[in-house]
């Protein structure tokens, strides 16, 4: 679980230094409160709470006190109005991408992981959570406190850019 | 009319189950009839999964040495029997 937690820390602190910081001092609260934790949410989700209250309270002190809902939403829509028609139809359609080698396959994911990195903190952190680390909705949500709404935007807006990115991979290979 | 900006829009929804009725109807139709908009599906697909494969199970050595000691002084305060 370490490594969603980094993830979900960085959202809230400036460095991964800082993320690593909180993480640890999460596992140290975890150790001590465990007594305390009485079942009415997953462990995954008691834990992850218990990291975004010190991450937020560590954000707050670096100055960066910007609701995590606010995150990532400010940004344009995931596809460029110009590959849709007037009309709301593909006018520059997706294309399609060749066969996968193993070789292919693995510059695909770096090209992925890069894009990751590249992701507006908001974004990351959901994409990390629901589409790697496989937590629920509902434990994003009540984790990070944020509705199902505005979760599915950050979810979409993420996932959209991971796909551009891969085609840009592609169509740069086809060249 | 329901467009392909409508769906490449609402795929998150889509695959988080969230449309109903006749949003869900035609979201359904759609894909099953335009090809463009399947092949976005399917290469978002293709992201996601792709971002699935770079999950790591790093831990930092730092903080297995401190959730270590913290379970050592918590043993050493457990009563005895």
């Amino acid at each position: 679980m370490h490594g969603p937690l980094t993830k979900l820390a960085l959202a809230f602190v400036g460095t991964k230094a800082a993320a690593e910081e909180v993480v640890q001092e999460t596992w140290l609260a975890v150790v001590v409160e465990l007594d305390l934790f009485e079942g009415r949410s997953s462990i995954r989700t008691w834990i992850g709470s218990i990291l975004v209250k010190r991450a937020k309270t560590r954000g707050v002190r670096e100055k960066r006190s910007v609701p995590f809902s606010a995150l990532g939403t400010e940004e344009a829509a995931p596809i460029e109005a110009a590959r849709f028609s007037a009309r709301g139809y593909w006018s520059d359609p997706p294309r399609r991408w060749d066969a996968e080698s193993l070789v292919l396959r693995k510059e695909a994911r770096q090209a992925i992981e890069r894009e990751l990195e590249a992701l507006p903190p908001a974004q990351r952190t959901i994409v990390a959570l629901r589409d790697i680390e496989e937590w629920t909705s509902e434990e994003v949500c009540n984790v990070l406190e944020i509705t199902e709404t505005n979760q599915r935007v950050l979810l979409h807006r993420g996932r959209a850019r991971l796909r551009a990115a891969l085609e840009r991979f592609h169509a740069e290979r086809a060249t | 009319m329901f467009t392909c900006r409508d769906a490449t829009s609402l795929l998150t929804e889509e695959t988080e189950r969230s449309l109903r009725g006749w949003l869900r109807a035609k979201m359904r139709f759609h894909l099953a009839i335009c090809s463009h908009c399947g092949a976005y599906r399917r290469q978002m697909n293709e992201a996601i999964g792709l971002a699935k494969e770079t999950r790591g199970s790093e831990v930092s050595s730092a903080v297995e040495d401190s959730a270590i000691a913290a379970f050592r002084r918590r043993g050493a305060d457990v009563p005895q029997e």
